[in-house]
């Protein structure tokens, strides 16, 4: 067994529909350890303890996330972007408004 | 920008026409529109290449004006989201790039119109519905300045 981080990008909303020919980056602890494609998941080996999580595409990203994770165990995440308003002026204000906050994460019980 | 001139021939006088009655696309003279002494507004759309006239529509300027704003905002929408659902921020940066080149492109364009190839004699092909007029209607000394 081992400690696993699992980021699933699923298509749960409309906002799943961003990027579909990008590749998610996943950050733990401030290092990129892989991606996730669209429409997958994707596991990742973590330390246990307490671990700063967060993704990223180009320059925008979703908020850290601290995450304690205990030995031996999955923790799934679901990432999700905004669902976006149907306007140019939405979409962009979210993109250069607020970078760090357009991806979100939750977490899968 | 200055305004625009057009003389009927088979009509006294000269219309002087505001920067807001006529359309200058790619270059050329596209589209103007004028207010007759009835109230009535006719809009006329040129093809350069032949010379003629295409349409001759009268009280149609809110259709009119609305059209291409309708269609440049879903357009940019189709652009900038598509882009986002395809590649993401980057693919919406670069949407929006291209809407606003396209726009300084356009307005650039307006702002200095050429000259020589909104000149010349343009025909009325269709017939004037309100029969004002007879059939053809010669439009000469179209210029922008």
């Amino acid at each position: 067994m081992a400690t696993i981080l699992r980021i699933v990008r699923n298509l749960t909303s409309m906002g799943s529909f961003v990027g579909i020919a990008r590749q998610l980056q996943v950050f733990v602890d401030g290092s990129l350890v892989g991606t996730v494609s669209w429409n997958s998941s994707a596991d990742f080996a973590v330390h246990p303890g307490n671990r700063i999580i967060y993704v990223k595409m180009d320059w925008c990203s979703s908020r850290e996330m601290s995450v304690n994770f205990d030995k031996d165990e999955t923790v799934v995440l679901e990432c999700h972007a905004p669902s976006l308003s149907i306007s140019v002026t939405g979409i962009l204000g979210r993109i250069f408004g607020y970078p760090n906050d357009f991806f979100s994460l939750h977490r899968k019980h | 920008m200055g305004w625009l001139s057009v003389e009927f021939k088979n009509v006294n006088g000269r219309f002087r026409i505001s920067d807001s009655d006529y359309i200058i696309k790619d270059g050329y003279l596209h589209a103007f529109s004028t207010s007759w002494p009835d109230g009535t507004v006719s809009h006329f759309v040129l093809n350069p290449s032949d010379q003629k006239v295409a349409t001759w529509q009268t009280n149609l300027s809110k259709a009119v004006d609305a059209l291409p704003k309708f269609k440049f905002g879903v357009a940019s929408l189709v652009i900038v989201g598509g882009g986002l659902v395809i590649a993401g921020p980057a693919g919406a940066a670069a949407g929006a790039t291209g809407i606003f080149l396209k726009g300084m492109h356009d307005l650039w364009n307006n702002w200095h119109p050429h000259e020589t190839k909104v000149q010349g004699y343009y025909e009325l092909e269709t017939g004037d519905p309100s029969g004002n007029f007879k059939s053809p209607i010669r439009i000469s000394d179209i210029r922008a300045s």
